[in-house]
């Protein structure tokens, strides 16, 4: 029953065991309602202890299981055994432009920095830096705060961000200069600012308005493409570029501050 | 102890590697050869306040089978550019302007409104 198999191809690296990266082949059952998360699981059980991934909801809502599937960024617990058939080979990298620390499993720490400075949250009057454009909105305080349906849907997509990082891993912007702040920090940035309620972007400026932050981005387009959530973070980016290029203009004019 | 972690390389390449890198790396370059021919017409402009002779002499250059065939390849690229980017172009808008919702179709096909807008102002100066 060969064909009742799949082959996986999983990239290992081990600083200690393994220091350069190379490929481990596992037979695997072929069931069609499997994952390759499930995959993996079995793996891990049932072959090699030692592989290393990260996962957690299966359910594609954390973010956690983002990897390099036959060379496209993928969610582990997304794709699906019978995506590919029986007696098929699946290779199954690490995500594309992060440090390696384990076969699977990605260094995140530079990324958890980078969204920490775009501020991901509504910043109000009193803890805005740099003195915003905005009137203050009324706060909680005077009541309840209403948002029309038109106000959410300026930045309601850009919510939808699990931080699975399958976006960084298609850019080869970030790929070429990875102090770029990269796509899905800056959708998230983008949701803020375009929320009505925040008063955080001249704060948020300093971070996006440079040649690292929306103007390392060329549109190539692809992370959009592999978003599961359907963020679509160039849209966000090229947007900010023409808030940023009107900032520029209005400032040339004297308008602006 | 700092953790060892691996990074891997980007190979030179890179936008060889995924058919989606290698059209948008295609789109990068069409502004080579639009450029090119720009320069090519700013001669032409250049010629032309040089008179009669010198203007006749540019006309018959772009004559010339090798001209004709980069013209064409220029057309071909300067095409390619123009539909990928209407295809992306909507999505660069403002969600809402003046109060309105934007509707990135309609946006999309205002962007080949004007295109053949321009076109016939472009043919009917020329013919
Ligand atoms: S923008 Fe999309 S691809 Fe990028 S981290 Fe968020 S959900 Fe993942
Ligand atoms: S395990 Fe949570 S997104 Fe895949």
């Amino acid at each position: 029953m060969s064909d009742a198999n799949v082959t996986i191809e999983i990239q290992r690296y081990h600083p200690e065991t393994c220091p350069e990266p190379k490929f481990g082949r596992f037979e695997v059952p072929y069931h069609k309602e499997w994952s390759i998360l499930d995959a993996l699981q079995y793996v891990k059980e049932d072959l090699d202890g030692s592989v290393v991934y990260r996962w957690s909801c299966r359910m594609a809502v954390c973010g956690s299981c983002g990897m390099v599937i036959n060379g496209t960024p993928k969610l582990a617990c997304e794709t699906f055994l019978r995506d590919f058939g029986p007696g098929s080979t699946i290779t199954l990298e690490p995500l594309k432009n992060f440090a390696i620390e384990r076969d699977l499993a990605v260094d995140l720490e530079d990324f958890v920095e980078k969204l920490e400075r775009v501020k991901p949250f509504i910043v109000d009057a009193g803890a805005a830096l740099k003195k915003p454009k905005k009137a203050q909105p009324p706060t909680t305080g005077v009541g309840e705060y209403r948002q029309t349906p038109l106000e959410l849907s300026v930045f309601k997509q850009f919510t939808m961000c699990i931080n699975c990082l399958l976006c960084y891993s298609a850019c080869p912007q970030f790929g070429l200069n990875p102090k770029f702040v990269g796509p899905a920090a800056l959708a998230l940035a983008h949701r803020y600012n375009a929320d009505n309620r925040d008063l955080g972007e001249e704060d948020r400026k300093a971070v996006l308005n440079t040649k690292d932050g929306v103007w390392s981005c060329t549109f190539v387009g692809y992370c959009s493409e592999v978003c599961p959530k359907h963020v679509d973070p160039a849209a966000a980016i090229q947007r900010e570029k023409v808030n940023g290029m009107m900032d520029w203009g209005l400032s040339k004019l004297g308008g602006g501050e | 102890m700092a953790r060892q972690t691996y990074r891997p390389t980007m190979p030179k390449n890179w936008y060889l590697k995924n058919p989606f890198y290698t059209r948008y790396m295609i789109r990068e370059a069409t502004s080579v050869f639009v450029g090119l021919w720009m320069l090519n017409l700013t001669v032409g402009l250049w010629r032309l306040s040089q008179g009669e002779a010198a203007w006749q002499g540019w006309i018959d250059l772009q004559g010339e089978p090798w001209m004709i065939l980069f013209s064409l390849i220029t057309l071909g690229m300067a095409i390619y550019h123009t539909v990928t980017w209407f295809a992306i172009a909507p999505r660069a808008m403002p969600a809402v302007i003046a109060g309105k919702k934007v509707n990135p179709d309609l946006v999309g096909k205002a962007h080949w409104a004007g295109f053949v807008v321009a076109s016939i102002v472009v043919l009917a100066i020329l013919l």
